[in-house]
């Protein structure tokens, strides 16, 4: 069990129409912001369980949320994944912050692809920060690194092929569409990235990773460079001998969580707050609790009952 | 798609930093971060300076150890090279189950049991960088070989930590729960196989692979079951995994082959996706097998067979009782004589994973036991009292 006095199961419209189902996470405390955590790909919203509860922890509402057109129990199917589709949803669920958080000031901490979605959505919208973790800033080049291949001869396939056929992304089949979708609409490259990012009027911080075979710490760095905008900070963390998936590394993951939780005080201009970290077995329990909770699809969390 | 960024220059600069853990130390990495575990030529260097900084951990930490070393008249400063790794005291399991066996450890600590199959339980006291490192070794050898995967969900035939407390079998299952979703089917002290089966068929048609997990005792009353009920399950994609031994059903066990077959003809799994884990409660580590039924033993960990009548290194190949010296542990010396007989190989395995091999033959009979708790107590006078 997480350490938020209140667990709610919430629904949002997708700015694409599709229910997004998410989970809400408010502190005991008076919170200090709301942070929006979408998941990163082939993620649901159990998986980012235990940094959640380090957020409520340290007093900050969080709202989570499974995908639409991806794994977990939001609508639709993964094989129709886009980018648009995942800032979409960013976008629905920053347009419709739940009654309880609405006053609080809104915060992004956004992983991987997520990453790139969330920079999109931010770009037209008010937040007072993004922390991206490992993020995803140059699509079609780590597309290129996931799928073993030029991503391109995809594209340029897609006359021939359809844009139904489906594509092997990792553990999943992703229709042509999201390729066709990354490039159409403005998904590509690092300047893309931080041409929205310079349109954010807040701090952006990301975590890169010094070994991550997906995304390019170097590339990370010109996208904040290229995206700066005056008077709103761009910081960059690079973690060393660290790849892509910190998840089941746990000094890493204690350092993540305490740049998170700086990065968010920061952007909000509180001082920083002493961290304390969960033991192992409360770490082993909050994933099971809701592991079990995804697995009878929340069906004991009834939405806006209090938990 | 062309930038429209303003050009570098003009921008203000970012603020960057490097970071890296102050606890996260080259033996971390390569339980956390190491990809390439089974092929590189110069973990043995790695390995000696893991198991030297473990050692001084523990002669600081350890006033067992600390009694052990210095009746035996070692120091650190034996360890020169692999082969001085021999030389390290050893504690025998049996220790645990008679000696509160500490070390520096930090926070809180958990008490993990054995079964007691033998009488009294073994109680290790783990504390988080125990722990993270024991789950790190599941996390490392379920991704060298298993492969990194989600799409997956474990049927553990055993009960879960709710009903089995700390014993050190289902709670190291759970484990499992951080990778995927982990249902136990053992109950009330009864194994739920009508329970297990509608589970089984009722797989969710996101879960690419199935885990079986039970000790083999089980999987055997699995096969027994669907046997008597002319049920077949087809389940080629999954893997059955063993764990844990025979225990108290030591006069049922049935050879391995034996057991494979019947779990081919009853699930239809092939001989290849059915493996053995090793681990023991006084073990931090836990030893994979590859789809040739060989244990390999993880870059970090030493196994030395010794010979029962002097506990001398015995060489490759020749059978003899099997030690462990596992620097994973902080907060208990995890330099371990074992009760089992096994050997160990060099030879390289036809899965083209490099290192060492382990083979467990047997438990030591009791007169064995004796016997080499007999040589142990040359210096295991030196440990000091009872477990408080």
């Amino acid at each position: 069990m997480s350490s938020a006095d209140r667990i709610e199961l919430c629904h949002v419209t997708s700015g694409n129409g599709s229910r997004i189902t998410g989970l809400l996470a408010i502190p005991r405390t008076t919170a200090k912001a709301v942070v929006v955590l979408p998941p990163g790909y082939e993620r649901r919203m159990h998986h980012y369980a235990v940094l959640s509860s380090y957020l409520v922890r340290h007093e900050f509402a969080v709202l989570r949320f499974d995908l639409t057109n991806h794994v977990g129990v939001s609508g639709g199917d993964i094989c129709d994944l886009t980018m648009s589709s995942m800032a979409h949803d960013l976008g629905g669920i920053l347009d419709a912050i739940p009654p309880a958080v609405a006053g609080l000031p809104r915060a992004i901490v956004a992983p991987s692809l997520a990453a790139r979605a969330a920079v999109r959505a931010a770009s037209t919208r008010n937040v007072a920060g993004l922390v991206l973790l490992l993020p995803v800033v140059d699509l079609m080049a780590t597309l290129t690194r996931v799928l073993g291949y030029d991503v391109y001869d995809v594209y340029r396939a897609r006359e021939a092929t359809g844009d139904d056929k489906l594509v092997r992304v990792v553990e999943h089949d992703i229709k042509v569409r999201f390729v066709v979708d990354a490039v159409e609409s403005g998904w590509e490259g690092v300047a893309s990235t931080a041409q929205e990012m310079a349109r954010i009027a807040a701090p952006i911080a990301a975590i890169a990773a010094e070994a991550d075979d997906w995304v390019e710490a170097a590339d990370v760095r010109s996208a904040l460079e290229l995206g700066g905008r005056d008077g709103h900070a761009r910081q960059l963390a690079v973690l060393e001998a660290t790849s892509h998936d910190v998840a089941h590394n746990p000094p890493v993951m204690r350092m993540l969580v305490e740049q998170i939780l700086c990065s968010l005080h920061d952007a909000l201009g509180l001082p920083r707050d002493p961290i304390t970290h969960f033991e192992f077995d409360e770490i082993i329990r909050i994933g099971s609790t809701e592991r079990g909770w995804a697995k009878e699809a929340y069906g004991s969390l009834r939405a806006g009952k209090a938990k | 798609m062309a930038a429209s960024a303003p050009a570098l220059e003009a921008l203000p600069t970012i603020t960057a930093v490097r970071m890296r853990p102050a606890d996260l130390q080259s033996l971390d990495q390569e339980i956390y971060e190491g990809l390439d575990s089974y092929t590189r030529d110069d973990l043995a260097r790695c390995r000696l300076d893991w198991i030297r900084q473990a050692v001084e951990h523990h002669l600081a930490g350890s006033p067992i150890f600390q009694r052990l070393c210095a009746a035996q008249g070692f120091s650190v400063h034996d360890l020169r090279t692999i082969e001085d790794l021999a030389r390290v005291p050893l504690l025998s399991s049996g220790m645990f189950k008679k000696r509160a066996v500490t070390s520096a450890a930090v926070g809180a600590v958990k008490e993990c049991t054995s079964s007691g199959t033998q009488g009294s339980k073994s109680i290790v006291r783990r504390d988080r960088r125990t722990l993270e490192r024991f789950a790190g070794s599941v996390v490392h050898g379920m991704t060298h070989f298993f492969g990194k995967a989600e799409r997956r969900q474990a049927f553990v035939l055993g009960p879960s930590t709710e009903e089995a407390g700390d014993l050190w079998f289902s709670y190291s299952l759970s484990l499992a729960n951080m990778l995927y979703d982990t249902d136990f089917f053992v109950r009330e002290g009864k194994l739920q196989l009508a329970a297990l089966l509608d589970a089984l068929r009722d797989l969710d048609p996101e879960i690419e692979t199935p885990l079986i997990v039970a000790p083999p005792s089980l999987l055997l009353d699995l096969c027994d079951w669907l046997d008597a009920s002319h049920t077949r399950v087809e389940l080629a994609n999954a893997y059955a995994i063993t764990a844990g031994g025979w225990k108290r059903r030591a006069n049922e066990v049935v050879d391995r082959e034996e057991l494979a077959a019947r779990v081919a003809r009853c699930l239809a799994i092939p001989a290849e996706r059915q493996r053995d884990f090793f681990n023991m409660v006084e073990l931090n580590t836990v030893i994979f097998e590859c789809e040739h039924h060989r244990k390999h033993v993880p870059p970090w960990l030493e196994v030395i067979v010794r010979r029962p009548t002097d506990l001398a290194a015995a060489r490759p190949g020749e059978q003899g009782i099997l030690t462990y010296l596992d620097p994973t542990a902080t907060s208990f010396p995890c330099f371990i004589l074992s009760d089992d007989f096994g050997a160990i190989s060099h030879a390289p395995c036809p899965c083209g994973r490099r290192g060492t091999t382990m083979q467990l033959d047997r438990r030591m009979t009791g007169i064995e036991e004796r016997g080499c708790g007999l040589k142990m107590d040359r210096y295991s006078d030196a440990t000091g009292g009872k477990r408080p």
